[in-house]
């Protein structure tokens, strides 16, 4: 990558911006959480093999970054449950017990699977972008979706839930 | 992708950039031209990009990001700077400050080593501070005192470390004097206000980029 972090922050600052924004839901946090990416981006630069654009691998670094935050502040015991707010706004988001339920699933998962779960089903994006995003195989996002499902389907059994 | 489904936030930021790939591509083109609350969200987004980018914390976020200047002091040659800030604090009583000494760093592969040579025999100290503010001694390792260097040789100051960005932000900091002086009391100081005791006759070397 022959572009300076300074260059890629005026190339690349507003999808980063952007993205945090929409996963804080918080204009400060997300100028913090957009320097904080800019300063892993420094850190990383020299791994960037170009298997993704510049611009998908950026948005990868930020929601690591901001699903990594959001996971503080729940454990910090924060009332900030931003995942929830982000999926209130769809029609078709099951009940909030139930999405409670399985944000404490979700929490209890690998980095990489989370983000797969998250932007699967609260980005609803679709398996190639997915795939694109983490830098795996449609395949294998297929396979960690599955054994997501199958794991929460069993927990949310054994907690009487309606999986 | 039903009349419905909207493109994802990720497809929305390729839109933007013009940088739409993949098999679905041109459905998101034609998806977006025919959806009105598609372009009207691509407008928003535009905006609050464009808004952050002229904001006072963007002007932060690059002032962070600037690379920082190096500040040295008897830099040996150009070619043996290191990305890292070194002070040199010299106790001036009975010593000329620009035959005091001459510091150097060296790097090989992604490691930079620090170096004194003393254009006078005294007692030398190093220390980290990271951005922190956290201060750990390199140069003795242990001990109370600080470590005697004799006239004209150059001697390894600590051990090497990784050049990264943590190393980027920390200061490198080394004391010398004429006379042996002990330790506690300096990085007592040092821990608790940041500067050396007042006592502690130095003088800062100036700032050169």
């Amino acid at each position: 990558m022959t572009a300076s972090v300074t260059e890629l922050f005026e190339s690349h600052g507003d999808t980063v911006y952007r993205r945090c924004l929409q996963m804080l839901r918080n204009p400060a946090a997300a100028a913090d959480a957009t320097q904080e990416v800019f300063m892993r981006v420094m850190q990383k630069r020299e791994t960037f093999a170009g298997r993704s654009s510049i611009g998908t691998w950026m948005y990868a670094i930020a929601t690591t970054y901001c699903l990594q935050q959001l996971r503080n502040q729940r454990r910090r015991g924060e009332k900030h449950d931003q995942i929830k707010e982000a999926s209130s706004e769809r029609h078709d988001a099951p009940p909030v017990p139930l999405r409670v339920t399985l944000q404490r699933i979700l929490d209890e998962v690998d980095p990489v699977t989370q983000q797969i779960v998250y932007l699967r089903h609260i980005d609803e994006m679709t398996l190639e972008e997915v795939a694109d995003v983490v830098m795996l195989s449609r395949k294998t996002v297929q396979q960690r979706l599955d054994a997501f499902r199958h794991s929460a389907q069993h927990t949310l059994g054994e907690l009487g839930g309606n999986p | 992708m039903s009349e419905a489904t909207h493109p994802s936030s990720l497809a929305l930021e390729r839109a933007l950039r013009n940088e739409l790939v993949g098999s679905t591509s041109a459905e998101h083109k034609a998806h977006i031209d025919a959806c009105a609350e598609c372009r009207a969200k691509l407008d928003e987004m535009r905006q609050v990009g464009l808004a952050f980018l002229a904001s006072p914390e963007a002007r932060v976020v690059r002032q962070a990001l600037r690379p920082r200047r190096t500040r040295w002091q008897w830099i040996a040659a150009p070619a043996l700077v290191a990305a890292a800030a070194f002070v040199v604090y010299l106790q001036t009583n009975d010593v000329t400050v620009k035959g005091a000494g001459v510091l150097a760093v060296r790097r090989s592969g992604g490691f930079a080593q620090a170096y004194w040579k003393s254009g006078s025999s005294g007692y030398i100290v190093l220390v980290a501070v990271d951005r922190e503010g956290a201060v750990t001694l390199l140069h003795p390792e242990n001990g109370t005192v600080a470590v005697a260097v004799a006239a004209g040789r150059e001697e390894a100051l600590g051990r090497s470390v990784q050049v990264d960005e943590a190393l980027a932000e920390t200061r490198f900091v080394a004391f010398f004097s004429p006379t042996p002086f002990a330790l506690e009391p300096l990085l007592a100081s040092l821990r608790a206000t940041g500067r050396p005791p007042k006592d502690f006759a130095v003088e800062e070397a100036e700032a050169k980029p």
